[in-house]
């Protein structure tokens, strides 16, 4: 590879470019913001080799989709019959009284754990802008991000504290009836809980906190593993989600023996 | 947008005739019960449906579940839709919120699988529909696995942009539209999903030229 081309090779791409790159690649870029972009071009070899390669790539996806999709799909021969079905509702619907009530435990044990946590929790969890993404939400939504984020650990600490601290007596059925325990009451919270961290994960990817989106994703598959375990099989699927709390402590930040210890 | 704008020629809107009398004209039959009505709009609309379904989920039978289970909402939605938004769009919109409910089920199913509380299936790399052609299976097998492994490196935010934009052809505006993103926002999941997409598939064509404006 010649001098010139290696030059071209590792000078990267400037990145106040990458949106006039992204629209050459799909052909939606026009009038003076196209002329700024030629200008550009002409004097930055980074960003020639970075449009070519982006649409090589392009290409390359689209005709692999193209073979993928070109089969045609008829749904209304197996759709009809199904439309005067009776609507399936999910097993579970929340009164407003119950969610009421829960929102009021969960907020009162919240605020006290919360506080005790305090020094440990929020100061420990990277806050702001991911260096290696970028900031595309105004620093108002970024704020209200931020406050969303970090609302959510709080709620979701109490639920995560009550589950990692319990231990279900051996009982011949394995069920959480030997507990004493409400366990619809639990996977109902676990459920919105789940349906919160996947919406909250998918807009911090997107806003490039990548380390926040990470762990709200983790935080959200433990209440829905939680949300789903059966009655009956609650012993073994209670300890099964304690093993995977314990063994992704560190990406909580948060030691489960250490809170133990308090 | 005009009939005249160049976005509307190069990117004809998920909505087909936008609004357009016939359109416009079936939906009314259908919010009032008119069964036909309806069939002529899944008819209209179902290859976009499954197209976005099929480059979300990757599997033939799983994009044309979702399809179903998209049109199935719709049907009891209809009398809701206000249109604000383009039937198209609306559609789209419920598709990406059936495959991220489809991915949640899936993912647990998952979780279950690695607990050792559930099989693990047998990889489903074949259309298993029954019209599908073996011959073609076999090559669409490849092209699936490479589609697959690639877009998996996505995440969920680079995908759905991903696939409205490059699989369904929509303009960077309407997938900021359908997805409820700022296009800037958009712009940049398409960039971060094409770079990463570069590093999953083979090495780059030898002998490529730096772009000319």
């Amino acid at each position: 590879m010649s001098r010139a081309a290696q030059t071209s090779r590792t000078a990267p791409c400037c990145r106040a470019w990458r949106s006039h790159l992204v629209e050459a690649v799909y052909e939606e870029i026009s009038g003076a913001r196209r002329q700024e972009l030629d200008r550009h071009l002409e004097r930055c070899a980074g960003c020639r080799r970075e449009l070519a390669e982006l649409r090589a790539v392009s290409r390359r996806m689209a005709a692999a989709a193209e073979e993928l999709q070109s089969a045609e799909v008829d749904l209304w021969s197996r759709l009809a019959p199904r439309l005067d079905a009776p609507e399936r509702h999910p097993w579970f619907t929340l009164r407003p009284a119950t969610v009421a009530l829960l929102a009021a435990a969960l907020f009162a044990v919240g605020v006290g754990v919360g506080l005790l946590l305090r020094p440990q929790q929020a100061p420990t969890i990277a806050r702001g802008t991911d260096p290696s993404g970028s900031a595309q939400l105004a620093s108002a939504e970024r704020a209200d991000l931020d406050e969303e984020f970090a609302r959510y650990l709080e709620r979701s600490t109490p639920l995560l504290l009550a589950v990692a601290n319990r231990s279900v007596p051996a009982a011949p059925d394995g069920g959480a009836a030997a507990a004493g325990l409400d366990a619809a009451l639990e996977r109902r919270a676990a459920s919105r809980l789940a349906q919160e961290g996947e919406s909250l994960a998918a807009r911090l990817e997107a806003d490039g906190r990548s380390r926040q989106a990470q762990l709200t994703a983790e935080i959200g598959t433990l209440f829905l593993q939680l949300s789903n375990l059966s009655s009956l099989e609650y012993q073994r699927g209670l300890a099964m989600v304690q093993a995977t709390m314990e063994k992704r402590a560190l990406l909580f930040q948060l030691s489960v023996e250490e809170i133990r210890r308090l | 947008m005009s009939a005249g704008d160049p976005e509307t020629a190069r990117h004809p809107s998920p909505n087909s005739a936008p609004q357009s009398p016939s359109e416009s004209e079936l939906l009314e039959r259908a919010q009032r019960g008119d069964r036909d009505a309806f069939r002529r709009l899944v008819e209209a609309h179902q290859s976009g449906v499954y197209r976005l379904a099929l480059g979300l989920l990757r599997q033939p039978s799983d994009a044309e579940d979702v399809a179903q289970e998209v049109f199935l909402r719709a049907y009891r939605s209809l009398s809701r839709f206000r249109g604000d938004s383009g039937l198209g769009t609306w559609l789209y919109r419920v598709t990406l919120n059936a495959c991220r409910d489809h991915q949640r089920k899936g993912r647990f199913m998952k979780l279950q699988q690695s607990l050792g509380l559930v099989a693990e299936p047998e990889s489903r790399w074949v259309d298993e529909r029954p019209e599908a052609d073996p011959e073609r299976s076999t090559r669409s097998g490849e092209l699936r696995r490479e589609i697959t492994r690639a877009l998996a490196a996505l995440s969920p935010a680079e995908r759905d942009t991903f696939v409205l934009r490059q699989m369904n052809q929509l303009s960077i505006r309407q997938t900021a539209e359908i997805t409820g993103r700022a296009e800037g926002t958009v712009k940049n999941l398409l960039f971060r999903a094409l770079r990463k997409l570069q590093k999953e598939l083979a090495p780059a064509d030898a002998g490529l030229e730096e772009a000319s404006p």
